[in-house]
This record gives structure tokens, C-alpha cells and sequence, in this order.
């Protein structure tokens, strides 16, 4: 971060705060099209996009600092195309909810790898801090039902709203385990711990070997035996012959049904 | 119609035709259906004939692995519900095979 800001350093030496007067005198320019202008004005004001930055880094700090301040630079040049100083106000005034928007999307966008729209990361606040706040008053937690109706949202928008701000981790990222009892750690990736459900070539042949065996021993039986076998668990069908493999109950209050 | 009707009852409400539980019948009902088709047997005959298949399958399948169980053994193997769901699933499919035939 220390090299990032140094870097800084000689920009903001360069071009010292500008006055009022110096901010109009720009924007005029920058209105006729003047490229230099926008370039002084966007030079000038490094010093908000740092400090904002360094700002929003402090409760973020999982967050890259130098993309931090691209983002809040890019906020900059926002407010620098569409600042109008004949509506009376000073440009660090009106550049700073910019900067402060494009640093929001910008951790909106880190937050999770599923994208979704900026008001969804404030209801996931506002919903997490009610359930907090219900916790310590009720002494329950809150359903989704009720954290919704408080919201003024549907349970299913919130249910979606949760379920697309769900943690995820890179299926190569570590996991340590320790062992009890020693205090040897293991390290190893999380596709080392997910259980792998496909059946291996040698159980897929075991199994088809117990199959035939167990299809050999089937035509062992007799017919009595099997039509017993049959009729006790259920394998027949009311199609064809109705007399030895019956009809069920559901299918006799269908049958009387269609006659009635 | 009443919940409860005995299989003679819904045999008479309907074209005599025998009605059953969804899923199966009982040792009854089957030996009623038996003896009807000419082959006389009570519930307890019906329970010894499919006590006699499932242990017959556990037989042949045990000496297919060379292993030699006794009586006791091969009906301790054919009263699992495991074992007697394992051999209704492969003879279901078994049905179904040779009825697209």
C-alpha cells in the first residue's frame, strides 16, 4: 500500500488543491471539450479519491488496495465528465458521491462471484442486523418470513437475496485439519475433502457381477413362487390378467369412477 | 365405499375382481388367490413358499461366492429386508424387461 501511495506522491505534489475560481475556469474548458482541462481537474483531485479509499480499505481489507483505487479513480473521471458548476457547488462536493458509488459496486462486486444488483448487499446488511437485533430482544431467531415482512420484501426475495451472498471458496483453496491429540496440522485442498460419488470400475463390475448371480438365481424359481413373490410385494399390473395379478385399491375407485 | 372392506366384499363390488393394499398383498389375500387358481394353500403355506424363494436366491448366490451356508444361516440372510428389497428391485426390472419383449 505504502509503494501505491508514493507513487501517488509526485501527482499530488504536481497539482495542489485548486481554488474555486480554478475549479470553474476548468469546468468550463472541460464543457468546450478542452482534454488538458478534464486531465488537471481529474490530476487535481487525487487526493479525495486516496483518501476515500483509504477509507473504505480500513473496514475492507480483504480487499486489493490498488484496485480499490482504480475504481475510486474511475468514480473521478465519472464525476468529472458530468460535473456542472453552474448549479453552485464545489466539485469535491459533488465528486465524492462518485467516488463513493464506484467504490461501493466495486465491493459489491468482490463480495461474492455471484453478481447481483447494489441494493441486494443492503438488504443482506439490513436483514442480518434485525436478525441480531431479534436475537438479543426475543431471544429466538427470527423466520425468514417475519425478516421479511419487517423489510417490506417478499420471503422469497430475501431467501435469494441470502442465497446469492453465500461464501465460496476456490475448490483449490486449502483447508487445515488438525489432528487431536498432536498438534501435527495437515494442509490439503478442498478437492481433496469432497467426497467422490461416482461408483470405480471395480465396484461398477462388482455390482454387475452380483446382478447376474442374482438374475440366475431369480430364474430359479417357479412360477408359483415367483407369481407368490409378486403378488405379496406389489409387482403386477390390473392390464391384462386381471385374476391372478389384482387390481389395486386407487386403481378399483378409478375404474368405478370412470363407470359412474 | 366402506374403508375397510374384506377382499370377498370388494371382490363382489366389483366384476369380481380381487382388490388389494397399494404396494402388496397379504399372506390371505395371496393364498385366497392361489387357492382360487386352483393351487389350495392358506396364509402360513404362503409365507413358507416365499420364505423357500428368497431362501433358495440366498442359497444360489452364496455358492456362486463358494460359500456353503446352512439353514439357519440362509434364512437369517433371506428374512433382511435388505436382502428380500435388493431381489423385489432386480426382479421388478426383470418384469419390465420382459414385458417391452
Amino acid at each position: 500500500m505504502a509503494n501505491i501511495l508514493s507513487s501517488y506522491q509526485d501527482l499530488i505534489k504536481q497539482n495542489p488543491l485548486l481554488t474555486r475560481d480554478q475549479e470553474i475556469a476548468l469546468a468550463k474548458k472541460i464543457k468546450a471539450g478542452d482534454i488538458k482541462a478534464r486531465q488537471k481537474m481529474i490530476e487535481s483531485n487525487y487526493r479525495l479519491v486516496i483518501n476515500l479509499a483509504k477509507k473504505y480499505h480500513e473496514n475492507h481489507r480483504n480487499l486489493d488496495f490498488s484496485e480499490l483505487l482504480s475504481e475510486s479513480q474511475m468514480g473521478l473521471i465519472k464525476a468529472v465528465d458530468r460535473f456542472d458548476h453552474e448549479k453552485g457547488f464545489k466539485f469535491s462536493t459533488y465528486a465524492c458521491w462518485w467516488i463513493k458509488q464506484a467504490i461501493m459496486s466495486f465491493i459489491n462486486d468482490s463480495y461474492s462471484v455471484i453478481k447481483t444488483p447494489g441494493n441486494n448487499r443492503v438488504i443482506l446488511a439490513k436483514a442480518q442486523k434485525m436478525r441480531k437485533e431479534y436475537l438479543s430482544k426475543f431471544g429466538y431467531n427470527p423466520s425468514n418470513d417475519e425478516i421479511a415482512a419487517a423489510l417490506g420484501i417478499s420471503p422469497t426475495t430475501l431467501t435469494n437475496v441470502e442465497t446469492a451472498h453465500v461464501n465460496v471458496i476456490s475448490i483449490d483453496a486449502e483447508v487445515k485439519s488438525k489432528t487431536t491429540g498432536q498438534t501435527q496440522t495437515k494442509t490439503r485442498s478442498v478437492v481433496e475433502t469432497i467426497e467422490d460419488e461416482h461408483v470405480s470400475a471395480e465396484q461398477l463390475l462388482i455390482n454387475q457381477e452380483l446382478r447376474q448371480i442374482l438374475l440366475d438365481s431369480l430364474r430359479l424359481l417357479t412360477p408359483r413362487e415367483e407369481k407368490i413373490l409378486r403378488l405379496r410385494f406389489g409387482l403386477y399390473t390390473a392390464d391384462d390378467d386381471v385374476e391372478n395379478f389384482p387390481m389395486t385399491l386407487t386403481q378399483l375407485i378409478e375404474l368405478q369412477t370412470e363407470e359412474n | 365405499m366402506k374403508k375397510n372392506m374384506t377382499i370377498q366384499e370388494l371382490r363382489d363390488a366389483k366384476k369380481n375382481v380381487s382388490v388389494v393394499n397399494e404396494g402388496g398383498l397379504s399372506y390371505n389375500e395371496i393364498s385366497e388367490i392361489m387357492t382360487r387358481g386352483g393351487d389350495k394353500m392358506n396364509h402360513s403355506n404362503v409365507r413358507a413358499i416365499m420364505l423357500k424363494s428368497f431362501m433358495k436366491i440366498a442359497d444360489h448366490m452364496s455358492k456362486e461366492y463358494g460359500l456353503s451356508h446352512d439353514y439357519n444361516k440362509l434364512l437369517e440372510i433371506a428374512i433382511k429386508p435388505d436382502f428380500q428389497e435388493s431381489v423385489i428391485e432386480i426382479l421388478d426390472q426383470e418384469i419390465n424387461k420382459r414385458k417391452k419383449k
